[in-house]
């Protein structure tokens, strides 16, 4: 059978009707039963009442699960936890911090000293070889032979007090040569 | 469904018998007719239909109104005392033994063929042979003429799961009709 004739027979069995007599007796019959009085609830336990109570209750106590959960981890951690781990101490690592910032400043410090007085060297270099050409290519002629070394360029510096590098003999030059302006 | 049907409930349900009466008359055949096709008997079809109408207005103040009809809540009780009846009857009913007058009464409109009648018959005897979510969604699709949303509702299934459910029905039904030939 196809599909559309079964589905024309299957729209055909709407014409089934219930028997009339039978329909008025039963109608009669149903309306004439009283209805059950529906219970009076009391507004404190109506159902949506008691569903708002419930989902608060339920956020609530989620909550304060989550709250004590976190709060007894990091409890634990800090004080009885056997692989506490020291780079998770906040008060350590701020003190680690401030110990690396002073390093790093006193080293600045040292920078610009140094280069300060380098700054310095190079200008009474400078005033010598326009004053006293003769005098500063012999110190030229010092200079040029040890150039490529770092060692020659401190022999002009004025040594850093911080420093252990400096030496006598360095400062010796520079003073030497200072006097040497001054006459 | 009725115009102005949730008022009508509304007042049925503060115990208003002549509203409660509207139901009845708007949806008492279309309930008879989906109990009478799976029970195949005149006489315990509208002794299940009664029983579902007097259920239905001794519990009217549990039915909430959600926009669907009232049929779909009318459906559910008639599907479960539709299982109570088959648990409590444990007989299983010879299909050959369905006295095809008792649709012929019902029907004077195919009765004016022998043809007609003899193959409503056989559809009706196939209906019998489905399985009771089958059966259920044939009939509200088909005989009853509902959406699949209603049937949805009625069913508390998807509407997707219905229109598979219904695509299925209609394939078995054939099966068991090219069998039977």
């Amino acid at each position: 059978m196809e599909e559309d004739k079964l589905i024309k027979i299957l729209k055909g069995l709407k014409e089934i009707h219930p028997d009339q007599t039978y329909t008025n007796r039963s109608r009669m019959y149903i309306l004439a039963t009283p209805k059950p009085k529906a219970k009076l609830t009391p507004v404190f336990f109506s159902k949506k009442l008691l569903s708002a109570v419930r989902y608060v209750a339920v956020f609530g106590i989620a909550a304060i699960l989550i709250f004590s959960i976190i709060n007894t981890t990091s409890y634990i951690n800090e004080n009885y936890s056997p692989v506490s781990l020291d780079g998770l101490n906040q008060k350590s690592l701020i003190t680690e911090a401030d110990e690396m910032n002073n390093s790093i400043s006193i080293t600045l410090k040292q920078i610009q000293y140094l280069d300060q007085s380098n700054q310095k060297a190079l200008n009474t270099i400078n005033e010598i070889s326009k004053t006293k050409p003769d005098l500063s290519a012999s110190n030229l002629q010092i200079s040029t032979s040890t150039a490529s070394s770092t060692l020659s360029i401190n022999t002009f510096l004025i040594p850093n007090p911080t420093s252990s590098t400096s030496t006598p003999s360095s400062t010796n030059n520079i003073n030497n040569m200072l006097n040497q302006v001054s006459q | 469904m009725l115009d102005g049907e949730d008022k009508i409930i509304k007042n049925a349900i503060d115990g208003d018998s002549s509203a409660f009466g509207l139901l009845y008359d708007k949806y008492h055949s279309q309930i008879y007719r989906f109990i009478y096709l799976k029970v195949s008997h005149r006489e315990e079809a509208e002794d299940i239909t009664h029983q579902v109408f007097l259920n239905a207005w001794k519990n009217i103040e549990k039915y909430q109104i959600q926009g669907y009809p009232f049929s779909s809540w009318l459906y559910q009780i008639s599907r479960n005392l539709v299982i109570d009846h088959y648990r409590t009857k444990k007989t299983t009913t010879d299909i050959e033994s369905i006295s095809e007058s008792e649709f012929a009464d019902s029907n004077d409109s195919l009765q004016k063929t022998i043809e007609v009648n003899f193959e409503v018959d056989i559809v009706r005897k196939a209906i019998f042979k489905l399985n009771q979510e089958q059966q259920d969604i044939l009939i509200m699709r088909f005989v009853d003429e509902l959406s699949s949303k209603e049937i949805s509702t009625a069913l508390g299934k998807p509407e997707s799961t219905v229109r598979v459910l219904q695509h299925r029905a209609i394939k078995n039904l054939k099966n068991i009709l090219s069998e039977n030939k």
